[in-house]
């Protein structure tokens, strides 16, 4: 059994966790907060070798 | 997304996925056939442990390890899959998160497994406060700095979290799980040390699993062949199939396992006919002979379980065998014995009416002697006892008024009490005191437990009491004897138990008297104990019996 201490040492760790992940989504998905690293030289580089 | 970004993701002819993580960005069947394989195997393996046991915390721990590691391999899938920078953004922070938590989780599961209880407090904090950071600044730009278009790779530019912190914590997490295993295997007893051997090393191939795929990937940029990672997987699983049938780790069934490894070589054995996969074919086979080998361990721990079992039917047959013929025994003693008590008794009562004619003081006083001797309530408590035991006994249960047991036992043993100089009352409660039970059978328990206290107590008296509450019959004989000890207490109601100094104060003690009150009073489903502060320190004897609502 795990003790009540425990328990809500693993409630407040969920609890981040989830927070976290509604901020990363929010961050990146709705709200396309993220910088696109653009190199044409070394695309066209990587196209041509493909 | 801006119009040059736009431009470079169509130039890269990038497919669309449907449910995330179907599309023809993933190149080869084998991408697919990896990830469901150990997705699948994943949950089948972490449910049928979890179901084996709910509330057990191994069963738990192992539970949320496959249902996380699933959740990693359809991460990666759509990883593999999807194209959108967004999503890809989001997915693999996500990996960031599980990835290092099947680690922790898999650390906790250690401990848990080999101590067979939960860890303290500190530990959990230490095990999982090795995440926070990676929770904590997971939205950040030290997780993830960007996406990364200077190619067609559909990767994001990793920042300090996932490029150092997480391979730290991994490798942090996973000498924690050898140098915990390797302390704990010199405490272990011989067949804990074979479980630590075996539980370290199939976790921690499993979780080299997660890393290989990654350095396979990198190293030879070859992802075909860096899907060997996730073919550990199933030997994770037949790892643990073997334990559960060597160990019984999980109590699971035999035939579960069996299933198992069925399972697992038939659907390695379809790698082998999918014509596209052509590349990996060897890794197919080699897998599949780990199968096999790991399936004859299995199938050999069966068979000797199958051996073992045939061999204790034999033996029960034996027992069976040795239990008649101690029953003929018994019968034989029966009548033999108790004949031959018969006859001497009524030669000694022949002796003393005077039917072989007159005789002197000495030899009348022999006589007395010899009949008062002549009994066969011994000879005939050991029988009781003995065809209690054996399940020879057929109850008659009926409607049986406990209270004229009681009495009729009380008026009974008044007497030899009252000879021995004993106070012997009883107290009886206004109630009903009907008991479903053997009449014959409950007076012959009440008579063995009052005739117990009469033996044993030198001085003082017997107090008898019987009451009615919450649908229980409660009776109770005190006396102020020669009391119990803690541990003749564990031996009392046992067979041929008695106290230690027991003989000294009943030379005719056999130990079978409150054996008997036990059989008798488990058999109408009632209770029997005793209580006593100690040696000198007199004891008192309990019945309880369901009573009739």
């Amino acid at each position: 059994m795990v003790d009540k201490k425990s328990k809500i040492f693993f409630l407040i760790f969920i609890s981040l966790a989830i927070v976290s992940i509604i901020i990363t989504y929010n961050k990146y998905v709705i709200n396309n907060d993220f910088e696109v690293f653009q190199d044409e030289e070394a695309f066209n580089e990587s196209l041509l070798e493909e | 997304m801006d119009m040059i970004t736009q431009t470079f993701i169509e130039l890269c002819e990038w497919d669309s996925s449907r449910f995330l993580i179907f599309s023809d960005n993933v190149f080869g069947t084998l991408i697919y056939y990896s990830h469901f394989l150990a997705m699948i195997l994943a949950l089948v393996v972490g449910f049928f442990v979890f179901s084996q046991n709910k509330k057990g915390l191994v069963n738990k721990l192992l539970f949320f390890i496959m249902l996380f590691f699933a959740t990693w391999t359809f991460l990666d899938l759509v990883l593999w899959a999807n194209e959108r920078p967004d999503f890809i953004m989001f997915f693999w922070s996500l990996i960031l998160l599980v990835e290092p938590l099947v680690y922790a989780l898999c650390v906790y599961f250690i401990y848990v497994f080999i101590e067979k209880k939960d860890i303290s407090f500190k530990k959990k904090i230490g095990i999982f406060s090795l995440l926070l950071p990676i929770i904590v600044l997971l939205p950040t730009q030290l997780a993830l700095v960007s996406f990364d278009l200077s190619n067609c790779f559909r990767e994001p530019i990793e920042g300090p979290i996932a490029t150092y912190y997480i391979y730290i914590t991994e490798t942090i997490y996973l000498f924690w799980i050898l140098l915990y295993a390797f302390k704990a295997y010199y405490k272990a007893t011989e067949i804990m040390r074979k479980q630590i051997i075996l539980v370290t090393f199939g976790i921690i191939l499993f979780l080299l699993s997660f890393v290989s795929g990654n350095i396979i990937g990198s190293i030879t940029e070859d992802w075909t062949l860096a899907q060997i990672g996730l073919f550990c997987m199933p030997l994770f699983a037949l790892f643990l199939g073997y334990m559960i049938v060597k160990f019984k780790t999980f109590n699971a069934k035999l035939i579960g396992t069996q299933a198992l490894v069925a399972a697992l070589g038939f659907s390695v054995l379809g790698i082998i006919f999918i014509r596209s996969i052509d590349n990996v074919r060897a890794v197919a086979i080699a897998t599949l002979l780990l199968i096999i080998i790991m399936g004859d361990l299995l199938i050999r721990s069966v068979k000797r379980e199958i051996k073992q079992k045939e061999e204790l039917a034999k033996l029960n047959v034996e027992l069976e065998k040795l239990i008649k013929q101690r029953e003929s025994l018994m019968h034989l003693i029966n009548h033999k014995v108790k004949g031959s008590f018969t006859h001497s008794k009524y030669v000694f009562a022949g002796i003393l009416d005077g039917t072989f004619g007159d005789i002197n003081e000495e030899v009348r006083r022999r006589s007395e002697q010899g009949l008062e001797a002549n009994d066969n309530k011994t000879i005939d408590l050991i029988l009781n006892a003995a065809n209690l035991q054996q399940g020879l006994i057929k109850y008659e249960m009926k409607k049986v008024d406990f209270k004229d047991v009681v009495s009729k036992s009380f008026s009974e043993k008044k007497i030899p009490a009252e000879k021995k100089g004993l106070k012997i009352e009883k107290e009886v409660g206004e109630s009903d005191y009907t008991v479903p039970g053997d009449a014959f059978w409950l007076q012959e328990a009440v008579n063995n437990l009052i005739d117990n206290s009469v033996k044993y107590t030198k001085e003082g008296g017997i107090f008898i009491s019987l009451k009615r509450n919450a649908g229980k019959i409660l009776l109770s004989v005190r006396d102020t004897g020669m009391g119990i000890t803690p541990e003749d207490k564990k031996n009392l109601f046992t067979e041929g138990g008695r106290g230690k100094d027991s003989i000294r104060v009943n030379v005719d003690s056999t130990g079978y008297g409150l054996y008997s009150v036990k059989l008798i009073i488990e058999a109408h489903k009632g209770k029997v104990w005793v209580e006593s502060e100690g040696e000198g320190k007199g004891s008192t004897f309990y019945i309880e019996l369901p009573a009739v609502e």
